[in-house]
């Protein structure tokens, strides 16, 4: 599962319902959130979770 | 018929063994089987409870962002094709079928930015090759997973080609490439029973 930055930015219950219904449905399955690179022009994928 | 060139790259190939109508791309057959897919969603409560309850929802492509993606007019003489009496045509509106949108890549920036609403939504990863629908009872007639086609230019074919209704489900404006989409296309009994478990 992949979450976009800005929807823990700007809409964070939602946030945390998303990880509710991981946690209940797939929670063998790791989660990223996914940001622009810090430095380089490209996406990074940050495993949050398992 | 055994071939038919749709561009300088792609042509749709009859398939002996199978019986299938396979793309191939500077004649190279192009896989059926994808790995991976994603499926990109914004954020809204129609997605979290599919997210919550596990489904897909099948489509109209009449509800799609490209107005000639399943359009009607791919199909050349195609007048006496009922359309509905509206200023803007919508060529695109079946009653019948569903669609369900994946895709190969998963760090595209377009992606994000039009499917997520700007990095506000989320995505799920799905094994292409294990995807595992779970059709209620006579809620479908038919259904297959297969790739979009991106040529340069959208040509028009005959009505009595045989593999004309996959041609027009799975053609797009080259444009749209980026997505490299694979689609549940599903014939739907009812209209309105466009969910499907999974």
């Amino acid at each position: 599962m992949y979450v976009g930055h800005k929807l823990i930015d700007n809409y964070e219950s939602a946030y945390r319902l998303i990880l509710g219904i991981h946690e209940e449905r797939f929670s063998n399955v790791p989660v990223y959130v996914v940001y622009p690179h810090k430095t380089e022009l490209k996406l990074n994928f940050e495993k949050v979770l398992n | 018929m055994k071939e038919f060139k749709i561009d300088d790259e792609y042509t749709i190939v009859h398939n002996c063994d199978t019986g299938h109508w396979d793309y191939h791309k500077n004649q190279q057959s192009l896989s059926k089987e994808a790995e991976v897919l994603y499926k990109f969603y914004s954020l809204n409560i129609n997605n979290l409870d599919a997210l919550l309850n596990n489904y897909f929802y099948l489509s109209n492509p009449v509800d799609f962002n490209d107005p000639f993606d399943c359009n009607i007019n791919l199909i050349e003489n195609n007048d006496n094709v009922e359309i509905e009496k509206l200023q803007i045509p919508q060529r695109n509106k079946y009653g019948n079928i569903g669609v369900f949108s994946f895709s190969e890549t998963i760090d595209n920036h377009l992606m994000w930015a039009h499917y997520t609403n700007n990095y506000q939504g989320f995505a799920l990863k799905f094994e292409g090759n294990n995807i595992q629908v779970l059709p209620r009872s006579g809620q479908l007639k038919k259904h297959t997973l297969t790739r979009v086609i991106y040529p340069t230019t959208l040509k028009p074919i005959k009505r009595e080609f045989p593999f004309a209704q996959h041609y027009v489900f799975t053609n797009k404006l080259n444009h749209w490439s980026y997505e490299k989409e694979w689609r549940i296309i599903a014939e739907l009994s009812e209209e309105k029973n466009r969910i499907l478990y999974y």
